[in-house]
């Protein structure tokens, strides 16, 4: 019993410890979840009728790794979400690639629809806010912030 | 060394390769899932021929006839500019204002934007192809110096237009975000832009204003009949600049500036000629000009001085109104004035919800105008108010000429076996000038009570034949003869007989300078005349009759293969369609003009059989023989060279491939089929058109198919099939997509420049000549778009619904000729993106199967059109593949066969579809040059493989290096 009230406690102060990096990481986790449920919901076109695979797999790769980033902030998970988004982000244009030529090449007048900007700049964000959440994420800044909290506690 | 062990620098080493590895990862897996589109664009093979111990014998099957980038360019420039002289249309000519003539130098002024910028365009947007090489209008005067004289161009003017103020105007194409349609602007430079110094010039170069009124056309997107800047929103009408433009040249001409005001219609779409009828516009010379090509602005040039002798005939109809005709009275009652209407039902995705009617029948073009007329003189009942002569500007098969021609000694005579009918006549040339006359030959089918009983259409007059004299000189006289076919007097009786049927009574064949002329002369030979109330009497002198009893039996066979010929497309018809409810269609018909002529748009209620129609991917019951795969019998492609198609070694064949070496074959043909190594089968290459090679380097780019049309010159189209088959063998390409043979139904269709004309007989005349030629050289032809796809909007699944009379004999005869074996015998077809009632084209059984492979005894190759980008959704591979259709023009990514693998119904129709497409290439593809028994095919790496494969093994090792780095001064550090 004693060992999850100090995990719990160990975890709040974790919170309370953040820095700007992790903060950074955390906006891109959240871009990502919502990243995620517009592709699920909206990118399927009548051009691009199937989901991508490897988009899906970026995508969720990036938002495992910012939830972990959340109960364990380690630098290592911040450049997970990086990576994982920059993944996603390459295949998430190719699996719309269909409707990108229709448009370029005005095949028969569609317009990109409101969902796939904003799935784009979900996308650019993340992979450029979770960069700099990595590179900014101060463990040793963090660990001394926790032994205050403890202390202080 | 404690720098080298820095957990910073390695940190920021290993995320720049790691970023560089997930890269790497991704430029791999979709480098290698388009890698057919790859290689294709790239002109990659990523695998080469080897051939072990000696070659069997020749092995180069087809030889090309000109294979350097000079002759090919040399020769095209040479057809195309013959195209163009024979194919440009004098209409008007009024006191022989043309030829201009060149006794001395002449000078002329050349106005319009388009005056600049010739539509020479193969894509039909003047502004869409590269012009280097190409001629401009004024360089084509300028070069006309034969010692009798030159001719100048207004250079003030000149340079108004191409870097002046004029040059800020010209046509252009937009798309309007609220409504997402693409329409055409004429933006033509107004007068009051025309500065002092441009009016000034006029008087110097005042033997002739020569005006350019260009329009344009592309696919995709309709000319709008509504929205545009023409008047009222027609992009074929002029617009108010145009019109105040033709205004003050006659203005100018009337006050002795300009001797004489010379119009070119510069476009493929039949424009609207009620400015001819205008008091304020005095055109002396019309003439239409369709899209030039790359050369045919030097006939152009050549016939209004008169070195060209205009010899070309209309193949569409031209009038003073273009709503006037059914097809067209109909659209413009749909909101936009646009084909399409619209399911009202917001579940439909937008490859569903649209839809189109042709109503008109088989009333199209100059079958109506020409009908009604007849009717009107006949006396028939409820022709209501029409009076042609203000309706019809120049009648299909109009054309004048620099001389004249007389006719005599016409005759009809039987062939020995009952099939046909020769028609002859002497031509004989009664001008001044050599020329070139085209004998047009109509028929005439009565319209009975039991027509009307069975609501059968007969149009009064149809193009049954041609054929263009030699250059006659003065005095000079050709016997022309022409073959009629007995088959042709058939028509398509769905409510009676369910098949092609004689009617009985009256049945005519007649000789006429345009169909006008033709019908005239079986009015006359019928008794009637001027006084009955027609324009002017014709000659019975020309006209053959016979009297011929009812039949239901010889034509409900075909002629192409020996198949039933019996109803398949009520699926197609509003009012035959079992699962359309309520919904009833009032087709045009004679037999009522004035109650059928379209009063209100064609709206359809969606019921839920009509819906489930539009549901696509409807996998079949697994039925049929199991199928082996992956044996070893030893065979390869070229062993069956020359085989027969049952030949049972063809089974052993198939045999060795493997499911996915055939699910590849299928369903991955983006402008190529695939190689496949266990069979020894090269890759084929293939290349859109269809007026030129799409990609080509020669430059080679020809006039409009319209313009081709209106040669009327069958040998002249042999020699386009030979320039571009040469073209395209040249540039890597053993198939072209080619020609377009959907119908000219109004004159607003995007595509009007790739197709002939607005008559089925002549369009599949013209591209019989041209497949033959083509194929010859082992360039496999694709007709296109099969079928019905005779607009563009909302060309992505719209439904076309329409009669099967007029689906047989309007839109699915020139394919007869183009396809059936003993005629163009087409070795391949694309369809088109539109459905049939709610099926897509391709996935039709009555269509593909039915009518293309069983009637017309087509065992070719049926790609789709573009499935990746626009069809995507319906263009269904397990719908298509049951229905006869063989390759999807797909990369392969969102169309595959893969989920079918155990059904063996779509396995069966997978095996018949290579077998198909695999016939096909052993015996008629230059792929097969240079392979022989001894041939094998060794896969080798094409140099982005090289790049993405090395840059993936780099950043994998840079990567794992700079990790483990990483990991060591991590550890090094703790230690610390």
């Amino acid at each position: 019993m004693d060992f999850v009230k100090n995990y719990f406690r160990d975890l709040k102060h974790s919170f309370k410890a953040r820095t700007v990096g992790d903060f950074l990481v955390f906006a891109a986790s959240v871009l990502m979840l919502i990243e995620l449920i517009l592709y699920l919901t909206s990118s399927r076109t009548s051009f691009d009728p199937n989901y991508s695979p490897s988009a899906i797999v970026g995508m969720v790769v990036a938002l495992v790794c910012g939830i972990a980033s959340i109960i364990a902030p380690l630098k290592a998970l911040g450049f997970g979400v990086y990576l994982g988004s920059l993944f996603g982000l390459i295949h998430y244009v190719v699996s719309q690639i269909n409707l990108i030529a229709n448009i370029i090449y005005g095949v028969d007048g569609s317009t990109f629809p409101p969902a796939f900007f904003v799935t784009i700049v979900c996308a650019v964000l993340t992979t450029g806010l979770s960069l700099a959440g990595a590179i900014l994420i101060k463990t040793d800044k963090r660990k001394e912030r926790i032994e205050a909290l403890k202390e202080a506690a | 060394m404690n720098k080298i062990f820095s957990k910073k620098l390695w940190t920021v080493v290993t995320v720049a390769v790691a970023s560089l590895l997930v890269i790497a990862i991704s430029l791999y897996t979709i480098a290698y899932s388009y890698q057919t589109l790859l290689n294709s664009e790239l002109k990659l093979v990523n695998y080469r021929l080897v051939t072990d111990g000696e070659d069997t014998g020749d092995t180069e099957y087809f030889k090309a006839k000109y294979d350097t980038k000079e002759t090919i360019h040399d020769y095209s420039f040479e057809v195309s500019e013959k195209l163009e002289a024979e194919g440009l249309v004098l209409l008007e000519n009024k006191n022989n204002a043309l030829p201009l003539g060149k006794t001395a130098d002449i000078k002329v002024s050349l106005f319009g934007t388009g005056s600049v910028n010739v539509n020479c365009s193969v894509q039909g947007m003047r502004g869409a192809n590269d012009k280097t090489d190409m001629p401009t209008l004024k360089e084509a005067f300028e070069a006309i110096d034969d010692g009798n004289g030159k001719v100048e161009v207004n250079p003030v003017l000149w340079d108004f237009y191409d870097s002046g103020a004029g040059s800020r105007y010209g046509g252009e194409k937009r798309l309007d975000a609220s409504t997402n349609i693409q329409t055409y602007y004429i933006n033509e430079a107004p007068w009051s832009v025309y500065d002092v110094s441009v009016r000034g010039s006029f008087a110097g170069y005042g033997d002739a204003a020569i005006a350019v009124l260009t329009r344009d056309d592309t696919e995709g997107a309709d000319m709008n009949a509504l929205g545009s800047d023409g008047k009222d929103g027609n992009y074929l009408a002029l617009s108010p600049e145009e019109e105040q433009l033709l205004k003050e040249l006659t203005a100018l001409k009337h006050s002795n500036v300009f001797k004489k005001l010379v119009v070119l219609l510069n476009g493929a779409g039949a424009m609207q000629l009620d400015f001819m009828t205008n008091d304020a516009i005095d055109v002396d010379a019309l003439m239409w000009i369709g899209n030039t090509g790359m050369s045919g602005v030097h006939a152009v040039a050549k016939a209004i001085v008169g070195d060209v002798n205009p010899s070309g005939r209309l193949s569409d109809t031209y009038v003073y109104d273009n709503f006037s005709s059914p097809a067209m009275a109909s659209q413009v009652l749909n909101d936009g004035r646009l084909f399409s209407g619209a399911y009202d039902d917001a579940s439909l995705n937008n490859t569903q919800r649209y839809y189109g009617v042709y109503v008109e029948g088989v009333y199209v073009g100059y079958r109506y105008y020409e009908t009604r007329y007849a009717d009107a003189v006949e006396g028939a009942e409820n022709v209501g108010d029409y009076d042609y002569s203000e309706t019809v500007a120049y009648t299909f098969g109009s054309g004048k000429s620099y001389t004249a021609f007389d006719y005599s000694g016409f005759g009809v005579k039987e062939s020995v076996d009952g099939k046909s009918y020769e028609a002859s006549v002497t031509v004989k040339n009664t001008g001044r000038v050599a020329g070139k006359e085209v004998v047009q030959v109509y028929l005439q089918k009565p319209y009975t009570d039991y027509s009307k009983e069975n609501l059968i259409e007969v149009p009064a007059v149809e193009l049954a034949g041609f054929a263009k004299t030699k250059l006659l000189a003065p005095g000079e006289t050709e016997t022309v003869k022409i073959t009629v076919e007995k088959e042709d007097f058939a028509v398509y009786d769905v409510y009676g007989a369910e098949t092609y049927v004689i009617d009985e009574g009256e049945h005519f064949i007649a000789a006429g300078k345009n169909a006008h002329d033709a019908l005239n002369n079986i009015l006359a030979a019928k008794g009637f005349d001027v006084a009955s109330g027609m324009d002017y009497d014709g000659d019975s002198s020309l006209v053959w009759s016979d009297e011929f009893d009812f039949d239901d039996t010889t034509y409900s066979v075909s002629g192409e293969s020996g198949a039933k010929i019996e109803n398949r497309l009520a699926f197609a018809d509003v009012n035959r369609n079992v699962g359309a409810g309520g919904n009833i269609v009032t087709y045009v018909s004679r037999s009522d003009w004035e109650a059928t002529f379209p009063k209100t748009a064609a709206e359809l209620e969606l019921t839920d059989a009509m819906k489930r129609g539009l549901e696509s991917d409807i996998e079949p019951e697994s039925e049929g023989e199991s199928i082996t795969y992956g044996a070893s019998n030893g065979l390869t492609l070229v062993m069956m060279r020359g085989k027969d198609y049952d030949d049972d070694d063809w089974n052993k064949l198939l045999d060795e491939m493997t499911f996915e070496d055939i699910n590849t074959l299928l369903s991955t043909a983006y402008c190529v089929t695939a190689a496949i190594p266990s069979i020894v089968k090269p890759r084929t290459d293939e290349q859109d058109g269809p007026t030129y090679c799409k990609q080509g380097v020669t430059g080679s780019r020809f006039p409009c198919e319209g313009i081709w049309a209106a040669t009327f010159n069958t040998e002249l189209l042999a020699e386009v099939g030979t320039a571009l088959a040469n073209d395209s063998l040249f540039c890597g390409y053993n198939g072209m997509w080619i020609p377009g043979i959907n119908i000219h139904r109004t004159p607003y269709g995007g595509r009007s420049h790739e197709y002939f004309s607005e008559d089925p007989y002549l369009t599949g005349m013209m591209a019989q000549a041209q497949i033959i030629a083509m194929q010859e050289y082992g360039v496999i032809a694709y007709p296109k778009h099969f079928i019905f796809n005779d607009q563009e909007d909302k060309r992505n699944g719209i439904g076309t619904w329409l009669g099967e009379q007029s689906a047989r004999e309007i839109y699915l005869r020139p394919w007869k000729y183009a396809c059936s074996p003993r005629r163009g015998n087409a070795h391949g077809v694309m369809s088109s993106f539109n459905r049939a009632g709610t099926v897509w084209t391709s996935a039709s059984d009555g269509l593909v199967n039915g009518i293309l492979r069983g009637e017309f005894g087509f065992n070719g190759i049926i790609i789709t059109d573009m499935a990746d980008a626009n069809g995507t959704v319906y263009m269904s591979c397990v719908d298509g593949i049951v229905a006869g259709t063989d390759i999807w023009l797909s990369s392969g990514k969102d169309h595959t066969f893969m989920p079918y693998k155990n059904n063996l119904t779509v396995t069966n129709a997978m095996r018949e579809a290579c077998h198909r497409v695999l016939y096909n290439v052993c015996n008629y593809s230059a792929a097969m040059n240079g392979l022989s028994e001894n041939t094998r095919i060794v896969r080798v790496y094409v140099w982005w493989e090289v790049l993405v494969i090395t840059l993936l093994a780099v950043s994998v090792v840079l990567t794992a290096g700079a990790g483990a780095m990483l990991v060591l001064c991590m550890i090094k550090e703790k230690r610390k």
